[in-house]
């Protein structure tokens, strides 16, 4: 059938937003507990930090005074915030650039559904279903002086390298680093596994038939696509050390021995609630912010989408 | 029927501020009394104070609501008193955070009462000495009290061919290598926690007057200090020669007394707190004395510590309302009888504030027993350092003095760490 001519062009006109479009007033009701209850304890404090770190607070139960920048010029005063800082700093590049790579591969090896990987996911994620508190327990015993791990040394001739874990200035850190590693591993794989499990098998079998192996096939083809993903995990857990440390290490070593393993974390904590210093812990609490801020969106522009 | 906009969002909100009124505290009312404690149920202080609570409820008709929180109960409180929720009376200790307590007027000082309470005359005087603020205040009312001896395993120390508890630190340092050479650990301490600091503090200030080292533990200045610098040398002599036992410093105080009741070690500093623990085939071969003095010290005798704040009674803010006080005086005073401070000396293996306070019973606990008989006679007691030490420095200086146990740390790098804490 012949064209008999081309038909007008075509201009979209914006649609009227039909009424089941529009936001319910009375949805918006709904809402409004939650609303009102995340601008009360969840922004609500965030601006408060930076309130309460121009005050000279001694004590919740104590007035307080403004006093400007001066906790900020005794924090950078402070030879304590500063080691502070290069621990948080020594946990983050130590720990996820190995914690990220080894749950990536324990994570691709799961993905491959090898004999007994049910079994494998359950005690993978395990770590992540123990308690803070039930953890530090455990591993207070496998570190202690007289716990597992010297016990072992001590049991292979090794007793020249038994030492205090927990108690030692060089060693004290590096213990509660290893404990991070142990408790994000495991979680992390099982996260990449589920994200690598949904490739299409495809490409992956394409890949074996041109000859990648394994290494290959994980490194430059899985990886590839999950780049963002990997950015995203990565961020969690850069989130998790570096706001979430204060925990692990108040149970396992007091941020001792003197402040060995003390981080900017725990140091906020510490200042608030053992040295009654309110204002000074929220103006480290500001710097941590910060650096938090600062390092999500390195993380995010460094690993985003590159299409 | 569709709900109208504005009836939806009417029916919200009313639910909104239903159930807000429903989440309010109940208000307070002159027959319940609420009581903060330390003291844990199923202990045997714990026996004592639920039959206090039993009779006063049985004696006024009153409810006691008990609240039961450890370490954490100045944070429990400060947190509840900042919602103006607190307890009625909080019973706890002398020490650290609640230090600041009545200048803060977190709590109000006992002076106000003891005189028209007649308590005064019960409690005796080194006990309020002990409670009183720089203003002259007694805080809070004294109650429980403690010694603080070293313990000694003669069992372990006869093996080692030592026939009694060395007096002076060149005796002590002998018997470190006898101790050793029998392959006997000497001493095991908690090196990194409380019990550690109190040793280390306990040993720094041998050369000391009582009144320097108030001042030195109060304001700082170790290294300036010449006789705190050669009480730290000291310790740091002893660390080297062997004392400790292999990784105290990684030792909690409960693994101290788990390795000395388990003949780890001969040789452990311990309170009246941990007399009930001892096993019993133990208590026979424990006995009690002092850290041995150096040539040339302040003392003349080993030294212990001794005080009366390990626990008393905080009238709070809202124990001093006119409709509670009346009950909270009641509920204080019944502790002062004498039968149940008694019950409590008994219970706790420790001495009490109170002046009245012995039933004449024969003490069961060797250790008890000892510490009550034969310990005033042998030493002299030291400055306690947690009437003395700023409570906010408190935990900074454990972690600080959890260093000087690590083998190689020197008398130098000890005192810049202690007097950092002080320089904030």
């Amino acid at each position: 059938m012949a064209i008999k001519s081309l038909p007008d062009v075509v201009v979209a006109t914006p649609q009227r937003k039909s009424r089941e479009n529009r936001v319910k007033p009375a949805l918006l009701g709904l809402s409004l507990p939650a609303i009102l209850w995340y601008l009360a304890f969840t922004i609500g404090p965030l601006f408060a930090i930076f309130y309460i770190a121009l005050l000279d607070w001694p004590g919740f139960i104590a007035p307080s005074s403004f006093v400007g920048l001066k906790n900020f010029q005794t924090m950078f005063a402070d030879p304590v915030f500063w080691q502070a800082a290069r621990n948080s700093l020594v946990q983050l590049a130590v720990v996820l650039p190995i914690m990220l790579p080894v749950s990536f591969m324990v994570g691709y090896y799961v993905s491959l559904k090898p004999r007994g990987h049910r079994i494998l996911r359950v005690i993978l994620f395990t770590p992540a279903l123990i308690s803070l508190a039930a953890r530090s327990i455990v591993f207070l015993s496998i570190f202690s002086p007289t716990g597992m791990l010297n016990g072992l040394l001590r049991g292979v001739g090794l007793d020249s390298l038994a030492t205090p874990w927990l108690a030692s200035q060089s060693t004290a850190l590096g213990t509660v680093m290893a404990v991070d590693l142990w408790s994000g591993i495991g979680f992390t794989a099982i996260l990449f596994s589920a994200r690598l499990s949904s490739i299409p098998e495809e490409v992956m079998e394409a890949a074996e038939l041109d000859g990648a192996g394994q290494w290959r096939r994980m490194w430059g083809i899985a990886y590839p696509i999950c780049h963002d993903y990997f950015g995203v995990l990565l961020m969690l857990q850069f989130i998790w050390m570096f706001f979430a440390s204060a925990g692990s290490i108040l149970l396992l070593t007091n941020g001792g021995p003197g402040n060995s393993s003390t981080t900017l974390s725990f140091l906020v904590y510490n200042k608030a609630f053992r040295e009654s210093q309110i204002g000074y812990s929220q103006a480290v609490g500001v710097i941590l912010f910060a650096v938090g801020i600062a390092g999500m969106v390195l993380i995010r522009r460094a690993f985003r989408p590159k299409y | 029927m569709k709900l109208s906009r504005v009836s939806a969002v009417v029916t919200v909100a009313a639910t909104i501020f239903a159930l807000t009124a429903c989440s309010g505290g109940s208000g307070t009312d002159n027959k319940t009394l609420t009581i903060l404690s330390n003291t844990q149920n199923g202990t045997p202080t714990g026996d004592v104070q639920a039959k206090v609570i039993a009779a006063f409820e049985k004696s006024t008709g009153a409810t006691v609501k008990l609240t039961q929180a450890g370490d954490t109960i100045p944070g429990v409180y400060e947190t509840s008193l900042a919602g103006g929720k607190e307890a009625d009376v909080v019973m706890v200790n002398l020490a650290e955070n609640t230090n600041n307590w009545v200048k803060e007027g977190a709590a109000i000082p006992a002076s106000k009462y003891l005189d028209s309470w007649g308590l005064t005359d019960k409690i005796k005087p080194e006990a309020l000495d002990a409670w009183k603020d720089a203003k002259g205040d007694v805080q809070g009312f004294p109650y429980s009290g403690f010694v603080w001896p070293v313990w000694y395993n003669m069992d372990l120390l006869n093996k080692a061919g030592i026939q009694a508890p060395p007096t002076s630190t060149d005796e002590l340092l002998a018997d470190v290598s006898k101790l050793k050479a029998a392959g006997i650990p000497p001493l095991v301490i908690g090196g990194v926690d409380w019990s550690g600091q109190k040793l280390f503090l306990q040993i720094a200030q041998m050369y000391m007057t009582p009144d320097e080292t108030t001042t030195v533990y109060s304001k700082g200045g170790y290294c300036a200090s010449p006789n705190a610098m050669k009480g730290i040398n000291l310790f740091t002599e002893l660390r080297d020669a062997g004392l400790f036992l292999k990784g105290s410093e990684g030792y909690t105080s409960d693994q101290m007394n788990a390795a000395f009741y388990d003949g780890k070690a001969a040789i452990m500093s311990a309170g009246s707190w941990a007399f009930g623990d001892a096993p019993a085939a133990l208590q026979a071969n424990v006995k009690l004395g002092g850290f041995p003095i150096p040539d040339g010290g302040s003392y003349d005798k080993p030294t212990a510590f001794q005080g009366y704040t390990g626990g008393g009674f905080w009238v709070s803010p809202n124990g001093a309302k006119a409709d509670k006080i009346d009950l909270v005086q009641k509920f204080i005073t019944a502790w002062y009888a004498p039968a149940v401070a008694a019950s409590w000396a008994q219970a706790s293996n420790a001495p009490t504030a109170v002046i009245d306070s012995g039933s004449g019973a024969p003490i069961a606990n060797l250790i008890t027993a000892a510490a009550v008989n034969d310990l005033p006679k042998a030493v002299d007691f030291a400055v306690m350092p947690d009437t003395v030490v700023p409570g906010t420095l408190s935990d900074a200086m454990i972690r600080q003095t959890s260093v000087a146990f690590a083998p190689g740390t020197n008398a130098q790098a000890i005192c810049s760490g202690l007097d950092s804490l002080y320089a904030k």
